[in-house]
């Protein structure tokens, strides 16, 4: 064993100016230095120890390391003395706890050694004491920090993965695997394009690999993009990368996060239908009023006729579109249909209307149809029939019928108690429209009778017109 | 010097402007054949008259009407379109035929028509 060898001539007098210089460096030395007893009380400690641990050198003196260490690390500390008052081990070194004597804990790096005399005896232990409250505190706020970001990470609704300038995966957050399924152990070091993500097509694939390949190089992307998700069907998001930089410019890693579009995705479309669906309505609107135009215009010879018939027209139009408004565009119950079509005509004495029939919804298409149909019908019983004079009445029966042909809905119209009525002698635009309008491309039919007792009428729908 | 008149095939799903279109088209001397409220319809009378021209409306009760449009065609019938829609909703190798917008201008309609025929 090495030792420093006294000088022969070392008295007395250089001897105590060698033990003030050690007192000296004791005393100023900038870390905690104590003598510790083989029962743990402090022998003697440096100002260091005190400014540590806030007492005064001769409080210290009464109390024992014990005293002032955490009961968590309790036992380590008086385990490992002991190992070293026993000579099992020369030294040990630990990171633990004291309580400062205002309560706080003070986190010191515990150095620990035997001063034994010339024949090994143990003297007493000295403990070297760094305080490293500020590194553990700084530790233990990165940690705090890290598990924050972590369970941000988690919580967002983004899909987000660090990746490396090879497209490995490096890290990837908990809604990107529940959404898929995944494990974190299935795709982690796997190039992202490679993963069950972006299995459903090649062209995601080549899009997502060569995003990845410019990220490396730099230059960020955004683009929607198709993923598979766990029950094997796709979602649209909104992907991005982007480069991260390390202190030398250099792209070390890359951020690929996406957002999940796929309803606003169908919700754009979806308002695009519409709003082509409802061009095309309104154009269609259009030119059946301006065909209803033309044909009154040909039936009618003067323009005050024209005027009142064209009107009455119009204002049908008017009411099947209103009921198609009030429902959902789709169905109108064929009850709301006949009575707005023919109440306005009728004495509102609620004699003159008789509905007979269980409830049934006509499609859009069937409702508009009929409802001119009734409109027709309705504008001649005011004029020559039943809804002409005070003692008529107009009875309108539907049902679901079948026979060899298939299946139909019939309504029945019909018209008795008014003036004695006699076949027209000429055929205008009104009964052209009952007669043929249903058979056109409804693929109904319509038959007219006129009994001198009141006009009849029956119409067949293709049990499909219904709901 | 007579010149024999030019048949139009008319398919109109919509009753009103079917009988519309037919009046208007006859009473500016064309034979008119139909109208056709449904593509079956429609393909029948091809089949059964001797058609010169159509007007077809896009889109019927139950279908388009692009099936009739391939089989004029194939015929060299020359036809246009009377449509709510506008010519992007053609289906792509239909984009060569002209569509005119509902509701028409029956003189338009008609020079259109005269328009489609060579010489």
């Amino acid at each position: 064993m090495a030792a420093l060898a006294l000088p022969d001539n070392c008295v007395s007098t250089s001897c105590s100016d060698g033990l003030r210089a050690l007192e000296q460096t004791f005393q100023a030395a900038p870390i905690g230095i104590a003598h510790v007893g083989a029962d743990g009380s402090w022998l003697r400690v440096n100002q260091q120890v005190c400014d540590m641990l806030g007492y005064e050198a001769d409080e210290l003196m009464a109390l024992t390391f014990q005293d002032l260490t955490h009961p968590a690390d309790l036992h380590t500390d008086v385990g490992l003395a002991n190992q070293v008052l026993n000579g099992e081990i020369d030294r040990y070194r630990l990171e633990k706890r004291y309580f400062h004597k205002d309560g706080h804990i003070i986190w010191a790096n515990l150095t620990v050694a035997a001063v034994r005399d010339a024949r090994g005896r143990f003297v007493h232990f000295i403990s070297v004491l760094e305080d490293i409250s500020e590194v553990r505190q700084a530790h233990i706020a990165l940690a705090e920090t890290e598990e924050r970001l972590r369970r941000v990470l988690n919580s967002v609704v983004a899909y987000i993965a660090v990746l490396s300038t090879d497209g490995a995966i490096l890290l990837v957050n908990d809604p990107a695997l529940t959404v898929a399924g995944l494990s974190r152990e299935e795709v982690l070091g796997e190039p992202l394009w490679e993963t069950y993500w972006f299995s459903q097509s090649e062209e995601s694939k080549a899009r997502v690999r060569d995003a990845v390949t410019r990220a490396a190089l730099g230059e960020r992307s955004r683009f929607d993009v198709d993923v598979m998700v766990k029950d094997g069907t796709t979602r649209t998001i909104d992907f991005k990368l982007v480069p991260n930089h390390d202190e030398a410019g250099n792209v070390h890693e890359i951020i690929a996060s996406g957002v999940d579009v796929t309803e606003r995705k169908r919700g754009e479309e979806h308002r695009e239908m519409l709003l082509r669906e409802l061009s095309h309505r309104v154009k269609n609107t259009l030119a059946t009023v301006q065909a209803m135009a033309n044909h009154t215009m040909r039936n009618t010879g003067d323009f005050e006729r024209f005027q009142a018939a064209y009107k009455g027209r119009l204002s049908a139009i008017a009411r099947c579109h209103d009921l198609l408004v009030a429902t959902d565009h789709v169905s109108v119950d064929i009850r709301n249909l006949v009575t707005s079509q023919v109440r306005p005509y009728t004495r509102g004495d609620g004699k003159t209307l008789v509905l007979e029939g269980k409830p049934l919804v006509l499609t859009g298409e069937a409702a508009h149809a009929f409802g001119l149909v009734l409109h027709e019908l309705t504008t001649n019983a005011a004029k020559y029939g039943a809804l002409s004079n005070q003692t008529g009445q107009v009875k309108i029966a539907w049902d679901k019928v079948r026979d060899e042909t298939g299946d139909w809905v019939e309504i029945n119209w019909t018209e008795a108690g008014g003036p004695p009525v006699a076949p027209p002698a000429q055929t205008g635009f009104g009964s052209a429209l009952i007669r043929k309008s249903l058979s056109h491309a409804m693929g109904g039919s319509a038959s007219v009778s006129y009994a001198e007792t009141g006009l009849s009428a029956r119409f067949r729908l293709p049990l499909h017109a219904a709901l | 010097m007579t010149q024999s008149p030019l048949s139009v095939l008319i398919v109109e799903d919509e009753y009103l402007i079917a009988m519309d279109l037919e009046q208007e088209l006859a009473d500016r001397g064309f034979v008119t054949i139909g109208p056709a409220g449904s593509l079956q319809d429609a393909l029948g009378l091809l089949e059964s008259e001797e058609v010169h021209l159509a007007v077809l409306d896009m889109h019927l009760k139950a279908s388009d009407s692009f099936p009739l449009a391939r089989r004029l065609t194939e015929r060299g019938v020359p036809f246009l379109f009377l449509s709510g829609n506008d010519a992007s909703a053609l289906a792509p190798d239909l984009k060569f035929a002209r569509v005119l917008p509902k509701p028409v201008d029956y003189d338009v309609l008609e020079a259109e028509l005269r328009d489609l025929l060579p010489g």
